[in-house]
């Protein structure tokens, strides 16, 4: 089943058009060295941005024909990460996990406070439970992220440059959480310009180089010299 | 590309555009099952009713009381004598419920909401939480800006109710300070029996519609700060004086519109 699909998708004009689909299951690196395109192609998946041609289709919708409160409901089954964490400030780790999953109905207990735990959990967290976000550093915002990202269960994770703000530990929790959520159900698709990190937890890789598609197959297949080629080429 | 005199008179027009978009969007987003039904967002209002309203009481109830009594103060010794006694506080009744009450309730929230809200908001978008909140299906504007409307639409109008209670309480003990009357349960009756509906619903419509102002300009001016934490204080700045010249010339509109 496809999960995500772009359709002639130009991000700009001078760009040219890229098709990709992910199917369900799938655990998908991005590898941009153009760091502004891999964060923006994220985001046009997420349908925060549009793009400039071509459709995005989220579980076979077109996400941009939708109405708000249909978009929201989609919106239920995705899990998505921004390069800046992007978590409340001023609620504690446990209200930023809890409140995509209160606003979406999750509010029974002892379901509630479990998956919060789990997820919290999943990432090392838990001694920061009742920490305000907004005090922590930046490294344990973004592994707070994923946190409150994954509570949801979501059927398709979105991450912008998943190792940007982390710390070793961090990384290696992230990547290590990344590579079982097919495991748990959840198609992965992470941007970022750090190959070394997305060969930790995807099965496919993606490399882009000027917005063209250079390499799309198995991690083990891609051949070392043209990512290190792509990966430090100006 | 429009000459200079007319960019002012466009850049205010879009303005008032766009505050009214951002309205229509709050009272739309109020509706459905992710609008003020859902538990999270009532916990949001609620907590935003909480910091405009009930945090700002003290405030109001000293200036209602100060300015009440002034009022009385002045108008008894211009207009001194038992035979301009009626004159003296039907003219204070009126003074304070129609004018003063809405318009300092709405100083008030100019003063300590706005500035919180743009900030915060602005402080949000900055951080990205913004567009995290709305990838992951929590809508933006129920759970960031429906609250913001609550808080300050029911904010300025219990504000302005309760300015107008302590005002009246100033003006009775100014009446008997100054001899207007003697009796102090007298000035009270004296003071109520002067207090129209009229009065009352000219209050509640102006405290009504300075919150609705107040709520989009903030709201609008946080949401649309780029991405960038030094644009903040000028945002911050520029809706200040736009909801203080907003609620002047509002006021003097819904006084003119209003019986």
């Amino acid at each position: 089943m496809t999960v995500l699909a772009l359709r002639s998708v130009q991000l700009e004009a001078e760009l040219p058009p890229v098709d990709l689909e992910v199917e369900a299951g799938e655990s998908v690196g991005l590898v941009c060295p153009d760091q502004e395109f891999g964060t923006r192609l994220v985001r046009v998946l997420a349908g925060l941005d549009r793009p400039f041609s071509g459709t995005v289709e989220v579980f076979g919708v077109d996400i941009s024909t939708l109405e708000r409160d249909a978009r929201c409901a989609l919106r239920t089954d995705f899990g998505y990460v921004p390069a800046e964490a992007g978590v409340v400030a001023n609620l504690d780790f446990a209200a930023n996990v809890a409140l995509p999953l209160r606003y979406h109905g999750v509010r029974k207990e002892p379901e509630l406070s479990q998956r919060i735990e789990r997820a919290l959990d999943d990432l090392g967290l838990l001694p920061w439970t009742t920490v305000r976000a907004g005090q922590t550093l930046p490294a344990l915002q973004k592994r707070l992220a994923y946190a409150r990202a994954v509570a949801l269960e979501p059927r398709l994770l979105l991450s912008e440059d998943p190792s940007s703000l982390l710390d070793p530990q961090g990384r290696s929790k992230v990547a290590r959480l990344l590579k079982t959520l097919p495991e748990r159900g959840t198609t992965c698709l992470a941007a970022d310009d750090d190959i070394d990190f997305i060969r930790m937890f995807a099965q496919r890789i993606l490399l882009f180089f000027g917005g063209r598609i250079f390499y799309d197959g198995p991690v083990d297949n891609m051949p070392p010299l043209l990512a290190r080629t792509l990966h430090f080429a100006p | 590309m429009p000459s200079s005199p007319l960019r002012p008179v466009l850049a205010v027009g879009r303005g008032i555009w766009a505050s009214v978009l951002m309205t229509a969007m709050a009272l739309h987003g109020m509706t459905g099952r992710y609008g003020v039904v859902n538990p999270v967002v009532r916990e949001h209002s609620a907590r935003q009713l909480v910091f405009s309203g009930a945090h700002a009481v003290p405030l109001v109830l000293f200036l209602g009381v100060l300015t009440g009594g002034s009022l009385l103060t002045s108008l008894g010794i211009f207009f001194p004598g038992a035979q301009n006694q009626s004159a003296v506080t039907r003219a204070a009744v009126h003074i304070l419920s129609r004018e003063a009450a809405p318009i300092i309730a709405a100083l008030v929230l100019i003063v300590r909401s706005c500035p919180a809200i743009v900030v915060e908001l602005g402080y949000m978008r900055t951080r990205g939480e913004i567009d995290a909140m709305s990838a992951l299906g929590v809508d933006p504007v129920r759970l960031v800006v429906v609250p913001r409307f609550v808080g300050l639409v029911g904010g300025a109008f219990g504000l302005t109710a309760m300015f107008l209670a302590a005002a009246q309480a100033g003006g009775i003990a100014a009446a008997v300070l100054v001899g207007i009357e003697t009796d102090p349960r007298a000035a009270a009756w004296s003071f109520l029996a002067h207090l129209d509906v009229t009065d009352l619903l000219s209050a509640g419509i102006k405290a009504i519609a300075f919150g609705l102002v107040l709520a989009s300009l903030s709201c609008r001016a946080g949401l649309s700060v780029p991405r960038d934490l030094t644009r903040i204080p000028p945002a911050v700045t520029r809706t200040l004086v736009a909801a203080l010249v907003s609620c002047v010339l509002l006021s003097a509109l819904l006084s003119y519109v209003l019986p």
